[in-house]
């Protein structure tokens, strides 16, 4: 048996591919899923999710969404994803921490709340550049 | 210059008056007898002018027309590349939507209230010369707003493309909310920003009802305005005012969360991969339903906005493509009387001079 992954924005398919193990940042915390996992729906918070293939990680970066697991078949969808460019990972923590400071000085709601998101993929790349070298 | 009149090309009215001066803008009688007269008193080089002219404007809607044919592809292929998501998404929807039903779920994005004010996004094109398309759908708006002033509810729009921006500009007692502007492909992150608003303004208990005004793309030849109701997601029943009365367009097509509906019309000749046998029945949530339905109902928002300005691109685009087309046609035909007024002239003028030689000739022999 093996598991199928498919990563669905509403504008394009960004991946339709086998997997030995599925890493999905769920609202509740990252979900595992292994072959033969039970049907499950989560929503997604904006995260980094990691598909394992022939011993190799890939990084996609999400922008909250959902995912259902069903018979060895993972959807994932999402309104977006971010490209994963090549950045140094001095650069990837300065970002972080700038993203950190802005949440902190956030005044309205709204702007909290966009800066939180801002974190969220800040800390993603950051973790990407770890799966990616 | 009054030979070099080109105007109304696009129209597509019938032709009338003297097969001679056939011009396609000859819609009045005034019209008739005055390009009658103007075309006769043209003299040949005024003619051969208007004839390049013609020939030369055929160039551009011929070429208007062509990049219109291949723009309508290249948003097919956009509506084929989106296939995927809307039907996992109506897939998962509906399946969670079965889960639930005994369940009393309160999402802020399906909470029905009484009706007060309602926001209309009216979505237009960017460019004219396409028909009638812009001016349906404005229509179809005006039309909308006044039956909401009928009805006593206040009403804002949200204007997305430049066609809209501009006519709403120059009716200043329309309250507009938003200019949006639609851009060239439509985007998901187009979509977002227009699902940002609406949400907003629905959330923050500003409008209770949110209604989509865009054209819908039926064929190469056929495309029809219509009201979609965005906001409340009601799985079913109609929205009221306050007084109890029905607020939804007579031609209302609601979103029903219970039905396989939000198809794209695109994919009505395509022939659909077999779904897979449905979820199993032991689903689980990983969190609260509530929780994941305001995690779906976001991306089903911005999908239907992405849909919609997919199909009124769509619509414009071949809109386009059938204007140009009939201009073309129109310029060929004008062109032909043209060239045939000319020759008459030229041989007319031939004529005249080979009767002046002889009567010269036979006056001196």
């Amino acid at each position: 048996m093996v598991m199928n992954i498919r990563v669905l924005t509403p504008d394009r398919v960004i991946c339709s591919t086998t997997a030995d193990e599925v890493v999905l940042p769920g609202l509740t915390g990252q979900v595992g899923v292994l072959d033969g996992h039970a049907a499950l729906i989560t929503a997604l918070d904006t995260g980094l999710l990691r598909i394992k293939s022939n011993e190799k990680w890939t990084p996609i970066i999400l922008c909250g969404g959902l995912a259902e697991i069903d018979q060895n078949q993972v959807t994932v969808l999402v309104n977006d994803v971010e490209e994963l460019t090549k950045i140094e990972l001095s650069e990837a923590t300065k970002e972080l921490e700038k993203a950190t400071l802005e949440v902190e000085n956030a005044e309205t709601s709204k702007a909290r709340l966009d800066a939180s998101v801002e974190l969220k993929k800040a800390s993603a790349r950051l973790e990407a550049i770890n799966y990616l070298s | 210059m009054s030979c070099s009149n080109l105007t109304m090309l696009s129209s597509s009215a019938a032709t009338a008056g003297d097969p001679l001066f056939r011009l396609p803008s000859t819609t009045t009688s005034t019209t008739v007898s005055r390009r009658h007269s103007s075309a006769i008193h043209c003299n040949l080089r005024e003619l051969r002018g208007r004839i390049q002219s013609v020939k030369n404007t055929q160039k551009i809607t011929e070429a208007m027309k062509l990049v219109a044919a291949a723009k309508v592809r290249r948003a097919q292929e956009a509506v084929v590349s989106g296939r995927p998501f809307s039907e996992s998404l109506v897939e998962v929807l509906y399946n969670i939507n079965e889960n639930l039903q005994s369940d009393d779920v309160d999402v802020p994005l399906t909470r029905v209230r009484p009706v007060k004010k309602v926001c209309l996004v009216v979505v237009t094109g960017d460019r004219g010369l396409c028909g009638g398309f812009n001016n349906a759908i404005l229509k179809k708006a005006e039309q909308r707003i006044k039956d909401l002033k009928g009805l006593g509810l206040e009403y804002t729009v949200i204007s997305v493309g430049k066609k809209g921006n501009t006519y709403f500009q120059r009716r200043p007692h329309i309250p507009v909310d938003k200019f949006l502007d639609g851009g060239n492909l439509p985007t998901t992150k187009g979509a977002q920003s227009i699902a940002d608003d609406v949400f907003s303004l629905f959330v923050s208990e500003e409008v209770d009802k949110v209604e989509l005004l865009y054209t819908k793309f039926v064929s190469l030849i056929k495309s029809e305005p219509v009201i979609h109701t965005l906001l409340p997601l009601s799985p079913k029943g109609e929205i009221c005012d306050l007084n109890g009365n029905c607020v939804d367009a007579a031609e209302d097509e609601l979103f029903r969360l219970t039905t396989r509906e939000g198809k794209l019309t695109v994919e009505r000749d395509v022939v659909r991969n077999p779904t897979p046998a449905g979820f199993s029945p032991i689903l689980q949530f990983e969190q609260d339903p509530v929780q994941i339905l305001d995690a779906l109902l976001p991306l089903y928002l911005n999908s239907q906005i992405l849909r919609s300005l997919q199909e009124s691109l769509a619509s414009e685009l071949a809109a386009r493509m059938t204007a140009m087309s009939n201009a073309t046609e129109n310029a060929n035909e004008l062109k032909t009387s043209l060239s045939r007024v000319y020759n008459r002239q030229r041989q007319a003028k031939i004529t005249g001079e080979i009767l002046e030689i002889v009567a010269g000739a036979e006056a001196l022999g």
